[in-house]
């Protein structure tokens, strides 16, 4: 199999509402991410990046067109082939965090290491995500940072092949966003996770292997980065 | 400008539809049967409350041992009119076939008081005709035209009827329990009555002339007091005092009597002694007499003899004088002097031997005087004797004379104690007829008449406490649903609030719906109540009782209980809880934080497989709901465990009755003697002494107890050894009076305020009944002979005993006539009401479960998200909820079993008798097995629930 060829995104389209009033979201997309790569995905609200998203996640589908991941093609699947993609496959990391509420920090975490056959070890990677101390505090005793590291802890444990990130620092200021992102490229170094991350700040694509960006539902560019600097360098 | 959020409730009810509609169903089932009840119970209970005029029901009735007779004027002279309700009891046969199906309380058609209601047909009014119970009727299948046979003679029932004093079919006021199927009431005419053989029980039926400022209770007892001591006096007199005085006064006489009896056969022996003594005078005087005659003889021949001697002395002094004179001559004339001297010697010859007779007879004469005067002497003797004797008599006369005078001051006294008490003479004791009062029943605690109208309030307040709860359980339902609807627009509402919307408004839309579902409820359930479901209570009512027809009234009660009140529960509940959580500040609400504590610490909990700590955690985050899932399933198994356990508890005790009774047989006399005076002896059977007492007790005072003596060695009581005062009691009376062995007892006469004291010795098995048991000789020198009945048991009906000394006869069959009436009214709809109750049960868990499941919605739909099964799901939410379901029915299973039984115990002692309500284990495994089951069949429902939860939701709402 191709690596470079790992996420393929071929001529999606998507729209919602019937009749006139129906309102295509995406108008024929395609791309590919290559295995282990950094992609962002960015655009104004309204581009589609989300839905893009929500269909490359197999919570959403695709009216026509096809993703397939290292090959197998998401709308020849199953619920429950979907569920074990999702379950094998894929990792979410939410603008909002989506944490569950009455589970701890560790036991949020656990959320994703049930799923995995090898999960990462836990307490170590609360130490990690320097969140060890906390590990016994519910979401809303965290600050805004500390969830969403919880949230990339949930996400990781399992080590997914694709971590999907969808405007992960929406919610969190500079300083906090900065350390998230250095969290996600790091994570995505030592583990090589496949990273794409949705977001509408264009900051954020210097740190990335690969860009797309996409206005009123198609690919306006699909940019390579050659010279991408370090997240902890990055400024807006 | 109209509220734009007022378009949108009808939006929200239709948003939940099923839970709007499920509530609406259960809440207008329920408001309409409640107001159903209300209408039902409030129309009949006016009938009934009516029928004392219209049918002109007795202030109470009372049962002499004879015919009332003369007494009948003394006893409407305390101001009551006293009523014939004299009545047969007789064997019912249906169909004719020989065996007895019932018994039949035969009266004469009444037209003055306790009449009849007709409710079909029309009244007897010649021979051969009968009118009976309608509900009887109903139970055993009797219709007018059909025919019966009551006591051998065949009838045509003519009609069915409800009669005013038997709305509820007690055979005895001390009955545990009515009972409409073995026991029945018919009315013929007169005639037809005189016809019937079989012994009739004087009973009378008694009103008052005039309203009393006295309670009802005082008065009864002051009546049945006065009615009891008149029976007892023949009418002499109605104070109880003056009836002692009156006792004393007759024992006193009595012994006086007795003192004149033995005067007077003293006086008569003493007249015979006297009479005898005469006839010993009498002889001795004749006697006397006849000696006086003979010493008058004496005396004559004496004085004769005198004469002759005399006249022999004057011969003899001639002759002397002529022997002189011749001695003289002789000298002068030797002859003639010799002559004379030869003449004179003749003569003295002569005198001589008439001397020597006269010697001869004198002392015959002498010795015969002897005689008499010996005999004379001897008379004298007999004469003293006879004398002394006499005196004797005559003290002893004087004696007797005394006591007589004694006693006669003694009946003096004893008629002036009479003249003072009002009587008039000791003739009126010697020809009073005295009867005695067997029975008193006042009319407001006669169960047959007040037990129906009574119920109709137990089942109102029953009722309308079960709606409050109701309306509470489904009131926070609805809050719950309310709050969930708030937290779904958490968004929105931030943002309303935000834009100038108040908390007020808000709330209003929120507990809109709740409050348009409930006065839709009330609005429907009300029509339904007043029309369908009213006829449907009147039937129930009609299956349990006798009563008379009735006019559906207007209940303004049932309004405001059943529309009204709901209502403003419904309304302070859901907006007491939705304004509660509409008091959070609108920048909150947009943020989804609608948590009211500020940062609550998550609970340490142990080192479980995570799947278990996850489902711990979703137990604690709906913990709120599950408590009230909890007080809900309470309620349902109290009600369940209510509804099962009565048929089989019934069932239970009516295959045990063989076990309870003391014989097959258990035959009371009415007398222990006949009318020779001989005492009664059955040929079979064991004796047996009985005396009906009553508790003086702070648990119930006045409740019946059956005291019974039995013989040394008895087949049937076997009690053991009892020292001093002990006695041995049934087990259903130490559970009722919470009596222990070694506590002691106090019993009351009915009538009177003897009182009596007892050690508890014993506790027996024995249920079904509340009874004392003491040894025989104990029993005879405890109580007095008037207060004592006899009986017998026996394996086998008594024989040699004529049926009209029979008063009654007791079997196992009429212990089970209870449980019978019971299970024939109750049992049925307890059955059906058991499955209404599971469908509550299934409705509450459906809201519950559903309400869970939304709560977790969003957290459902991440763990999608995040790849997660659906079973997985399921095992995490569904599976906590399955667990406390079964813990929570297990557990409420046991406190609604716990609560049924104190329930039932206030109850049963509120009312006689007592019957231990047992829920069978199997009723607890099918009371848990049926919510578990429905359960079950809802969690298939919430596994597709969950199924459906969208992946999106998750994406749209974090929370």
């Amino acid at each position: 199999m191709d690596k470079s060829r790992f996420l393929e995104i071929s001529d999606v389209r998507k729209s919602y509402g019937e009749g006139e009033s129906a309102q295509q979201v995406l108008r024929g997309m395609s791309f590919t991410v290559a295995k282990g790569e950094f992609c962002v995905i960015l655009g104004p609200s309204g581009s589609g990046k989300s839905t893009l998203l929500n269909i490359m996640g197999g919570i959403d589908s695709a009216d026509s067109g096809y993703i397939s991941i290292n090959g197998d093609k998401l709308k020849d699947m199953d619920e429950k082939t979907l569920t074990n993609y999702r379950r094998k496959h894929l990792g979410y990391v939410f603008q909002l965090y989506n944490l569950i509420p009455d589970l701890t920090v560790k036991e949020n975490v656990e959320v994703g290491a049930y799923l995995s056959d090898k999960p990462l070890e836990i307490d170590e990677l609360l130490k990690t995500l320097g969140l060890y101390e906390h590990r016994h505090k519910l979401p809303n005793q965290l600050s805004g940072g500390q969830q969403q590291r919880t949230s990339i802890g949930r996400a990781i444990v399992k080590n997914p092949d694709i971590l999907l990130c969808d405007e992960p620092t929406g919610a969190l200021d500079y300083n906090t966003s900065k350390e998230i992102l250095e969290l996600i490229e790091s994570v995505n170094q030592k583990y090589g996770n496949t990273v794409i991350m949705v977001t509408h700040n264009e900051a954020i694509q210097n740190m990335a292997d690969h860009t797309i960006k996409l206005r009123d539902g198609v690919v306006r560019k699909n940019i390579i980065n050659t010279n991408k600097v370090k997240a902890v360098d990055l400024d807006w | 400008m109209k509220n734009p959020l007022n378009t949108r409730i009808f939006r929200q009810l239709r948003a939940n539809m099923m839970i709007y509609a499920a509530l609406f169903v259960m809440l207008t089932v329920v408001i309409g049967f409640i107001s159903g009840l209300f209408v039902a119970n409030g129309s009949m209970e006016a009938a009934a409350a009516n029928a004392f005029t219209d049918y002109n029901i007795e202030n109470g009735h009372f049962e002499l041992e004879d015919e009332i007779g003369d007494l009948r004027e003394k006893i409407n002279s305390e101001g009551i009119t006293v009523y014939d309700q004299y009545y047969k009891e007789l064997s019912e046969d249906i169909g004719n076939d020989g065996t007895e199906d019932a018994v039949v309380r035969l009266f004469i058609v009444r037209d003055e008081v306790n009449m009849a209601s007709l409710m079909d047909g029309r009244i007897p009014k010649e021979k051969g005709e009968i009118v009976i119970d309608r509900m009887h009727a109903d139970n055993i299948g009797i219709k007018t035209g059909d025919t019966i046979t009551v006591g051998g003679t065949s009838f045509t029932v003519t009609g069915l009827i409800a009669s005013s004093d038997y709305s509820t079919l007690y055979r005895k006021n001390t009955d545990t329990m009515f009972d409409a199927i073995t026991f029945d009431i018919g009315f013929v005419t007169a005639d037809q009555f005189d016809a019937l053989d079989g012994r009739t029980v004087w009973q009378y039926a008694y009103k008052f002339n005039e309203t009393s400022d006295k309670n009802e209770k005082d008065a009864a007892e002051e009546l049945a007091e006065k009615i009891a001591v008149l029976a007892a006096t023949g009418g002499i007199t109605d104070n109880k005092d003056t009836a002692e005085e009156l006792s004393d006064i007759a024992d006193e006489a009595d012994i006086l009597s007795d003192k004149a009896d033995d005067l007077e056969a003293r006086a008569d022996s003493l007249e015979a002694e006297g009479d005898k003594l005469k006839e010993h005078a009498d002889a001795l005087e004749s006697q006397g007499n006849k000696l006086k005659m003979r010493g008058e003889a004496l005396e004559a021949e004496g004085k004769e003899l005198e004469a002759q001697k005399a006249m022999l002395e004057q011969k003899g002094t001639e002759l002397q004088e002529r022997a002189a004179a011749a001695m003289a001559l002789m000298e002068s004339d030797p002859v003639a002097a010799s002559a004379e001297l030869e003449k004179i010697q003749s003569e003295s010859d002569v005198l001589t031997v008439k001397g020597e007779e006269l010697a001869e007879k004198a002392e015959d004469l002498q010795k015969r005087g002897d005689e008499l005067k010996a005999e004379s002497e001897a008379l004298e003797a007999k004469g003293d004797e006879l004398k002394k004797e006499s005196d004797e008599l005559e003290a002893r006369g004087d004696s007797l004379q005394k006591e007589a005078d004694d006693l006669e001051a003694q009946g003096d006294r004893i008629k002036e104690r009479l003249n003072e008490i009002g009587v008039e003479d000791t003739d009126a004791l010697e020809n009073i007829v005295t009867n005695k009062l067997t029975d008193f029943v006042p009319e407001y605690a006669n169960q047959a008449i007040h037990f129906a109208i009574d119920d109709f309030g137990s089942d109102k307040i029953m009722c309308e406490y079960l709606l409050i709860v109701f309306v509470i359980i489904l009131a926070f339902i609805f809050g719950i649903t309310a709050k969930n609807a708030v937290r779904k627009d958490a968004a929105v509402i931030g943002t309303l609030r935000a834009s100038g919307y108040t908390r007020t408004e808000l709330t209003i839309y929120y507990v809109a719906a709740p409050i348009l579902v409930t006065v839709a409820s009330a609005i429907l359930g009300n029509i339904l109540g007043y029309t369908v479901l009213k006829n449907v209570v009147a039937d129930m009512y009609y299956n349990s009782y006798s009563l008379p027809k009735f006019v559906t009234l207007y209940s303004s009660e049932a309004l405001v209980k059943t529309s009204i009140v709901p209502v403003i529960i419904m309304s302070s509940v859901t907006v007491f809880m939705t304004a509660y959580k509409m008091r959070l500040s609108p920048l909150k609400f947009m943020r989804h934080d609608l948590s009211s504590s500020k940062r609550k610490k998550a609970v340490r909990l142990p080192k479980w497989k995570f799947l278990n700590r996850f489902r711990t955690r979703v137990f604690l985050r709906s913990i709120g709901d599950y408590l009230v899932m909890f007080v809900g399933l309470t309620f349902v198994m109290i009600m369940m465990c209510f509804c099962l356990g009565l048929p089989s508890t019934l069932d239970n005790f009516i295959k045990k009755s063989g076990e309870f009774v003391i014989a097959d047989y258990q035959t009371v006399l009415t007398s222990d003697k006949d009318e020779d005076d001989n005492e009664i002896i059955p040929s079979n059977g064991e004796k047996f002494l009985m005396t009906e007492l009553q508790t003086v007790s702070k648990i119930k005072d006045g409740e019946n107890i059956t005291v019974y003596g039995y013989i040394p060695d008895s087949r049937y009581i076997d009690e053991g050894d009892l020292s001093g005062n002990e006695v041995c009691i049934s087990s259903d009376y130490a559970e009722k009076f919470r009596l222990k062995t070694g506590d002691v007892i106090e019993l009351k006469e009915k009538y009177s305020s003897d009182i009596y004291t007892f050690n508890v010795g014993k506790i027996n098995e024995r249920e079904g009944t509340l009874a004392v048991y003491m040894p025989m000789r104990s029993f005879e020198e405890t109580f007095n002979d008037d207060d004592i009945l006899t009986g017998y048991f026996s394996d086998e009906p008594l024989k040699g005993v004529d049926d009209e000394y029979i008063a009654k006869v007791l079997t196992a069959e009429d212990l089970t006539a209870m449980a019978n009436q019971l299970k024939h009214s109750l049992g049925n709809y307890a059955k059906y009401f058991s499955v209404i109750f599971l469908v509550i049960a299934a409705a509450l868990l459906y809201l519950l479960t559903k309400q869970i499941i939304e709560k977790n919605s969003t957290s459902v739909s991440m763990t999608k998200v995040l790849g997660y099964y659906n079973s997985e799901i399921s095992s995490v939410y569904i599976r906590t909820t399955t667990v406390c379901v079964i813990i929570m029915s297990v557990i409420c299973v046991y406190l609604g079993s716990v609560l049924v039984d104190k329930l039932w115990r206030a109850i049963m002692t509120d009312m006689s008798g007592w019957f231990t309500f047992n829920v069978n284990i199997s009723d607890i495994f099918l009371s848990v097995g049926g919510t578990v089951l429905v359960y079950l069949l809802i969690a298939l429902a919430d596994m597709n629930r969950i199924k459906k939860i969208p992946m999106t939701e998750a994406l749209k709402n974090a929370e």
